[in-house]
């Protein structure tokens, strides 16, 4: 009686396992290659066109000098660079779920 | 035969023009989806919680089901401090869902594939971030721009940039979702017109297009879960000050 009951519950244990490799497998899969690719690209652009923004309107707006434009351009380049490294934290953190 | 112009089914166009002092308050055929969505939103959620019952009937479990989803959404992100603003990331994610799904109807006109609708949504997202932000921490939430352990030097430098960073956040979110949406609707109106200019061959397009709705509809759950999580995410910061 008890090896039976012995038996069963490794079974189970067995079954719960598989489950969980199986619930932990459709979670990953939200993270598709198309999901990272778009993330990459409007994180990358997304900062480069902001920085623009605000560099274009402190040009016309205080009439100062075209290379904040240029100067503005870069920490929007360096702003992209830094929001897609935490986009990647994140989804490194998502994969280890 | 010539092809229909792809780009035509984003136009927005004024059906009754209206106006309420400076404000244009016309209804389009953008505004009419989105009353239209709010109103099925609202219908939708009132039908299955209707009769509540210890014993949930389908429609209560699909209620149960949704709100559950976004409870553990904003549990994970930004912990179970964070679940005041519930109500709020619900609404985002079914507003999205419901915009994203009913463009797949034929003749309906995808408000989610717009910058401007889309981006006043982020641009909500990004306000209530900063409102909870100082509302929670006052002034001292500003310390997100210089992020502690940086040398003083590197300020000029640092501040900017993070300050840059917060402000591309709301508009990537809003280029991730147009983009996606733009994009997949224009593949379904080019593959579709293929359908009538192959003529007897044209049940290999239309097999295609069968596919890419089948896609588009998957994209539409996935788009409305990718920008409802960012999101918590992004609102993850006005309460992490607190810890």
């Amino acid at each position: 009686m008890n090896e039976a009951v012995q038996q069963n519950i490794s079974q189970l244990k067995e079954k719960i396992s598989s489950f969980q490799k199986k619930r932990v497998s459709k979670k990953n899969k939200s993270l598709t290659p198309f999901y990272v690719l778009t993330m990459v690209f409007s994180d990358l652009i997304s900062g480069v066109l902001v920085g623009t923004a605000i560099g274009y309107l402190l040009y016309r707006i205080f009439d100062l000098h075209v290379f904040v434009i240029a100067v503005f351009v870069l920490l929007g380049g360096f702003a992209s660079i830094l929001n897609l490294y935490r986009s990647v934290k994140v989804i490194s953190k998502e994969n280890q779920k | 035969m010539k092809m229909h112009n792809p780009l035509e089914q984003f136009n927005i166009d004024v059906y009754v023009p209206l106006r309420l002092g400076p404000l244009d308050i016309s209804l389009s055929n953008a505004s009419i989806m989105m009353l239209l969505s709010s109103f099925l939103i609202i219908l939708f959620m009132w039908l299955l919680t209707r009769r509540l019952k210890i014993v949930p009937h389908l429609g209560q479990t699909i209620a149960e089901t949704l709100y559950s989803f976004i409870k553990k959404m904003i549990e994970d992100t930004i912990g179970s401090h964070g679940l005041s603003i519930l109500p709020f990331i619900l609404t985002l994610f079914l507003f999205i869902l419901f915009g994203n799904f009913m463009g797949l109807f034929p003749y309906a006109f995808t408000f989610t594939s717009h910058l401007s609708i889309v981006g006043a949504i982020s641009l909500i997202g990004l306000l209530v971030s900063i409102v909870l932000g100082v509302w929670k921490r006052g002034f001292s939430w500003f310390h997100i721009f210089f992020p502690k352990g940086i040398p003083w030097a590197l300020a000029p430098l640092m501040v900017p940039i993070e300050i840059i960073s917060f402000l591309s956040k709301p508009f990537s979110l809003t280029v991730r979702l147009v983009m996606n949406m733009t994009v997949g609707h224009i593949m379904l109106e080019v593959v579709a017109g293929f359908v009538f200019i192959l003529g007897l061959a044209g049940f290999i397009p239309l097999l295609f297009t069968g596919v890419l709705i089948l896609f588009e509809v998957f994209i539409a759950v996935l788009q409305a879960y990718i920008f409802t999580i960012l999101s918590c995410i992004y609102l993850s910061e006005a309460f992490e000050q607190e810890e």
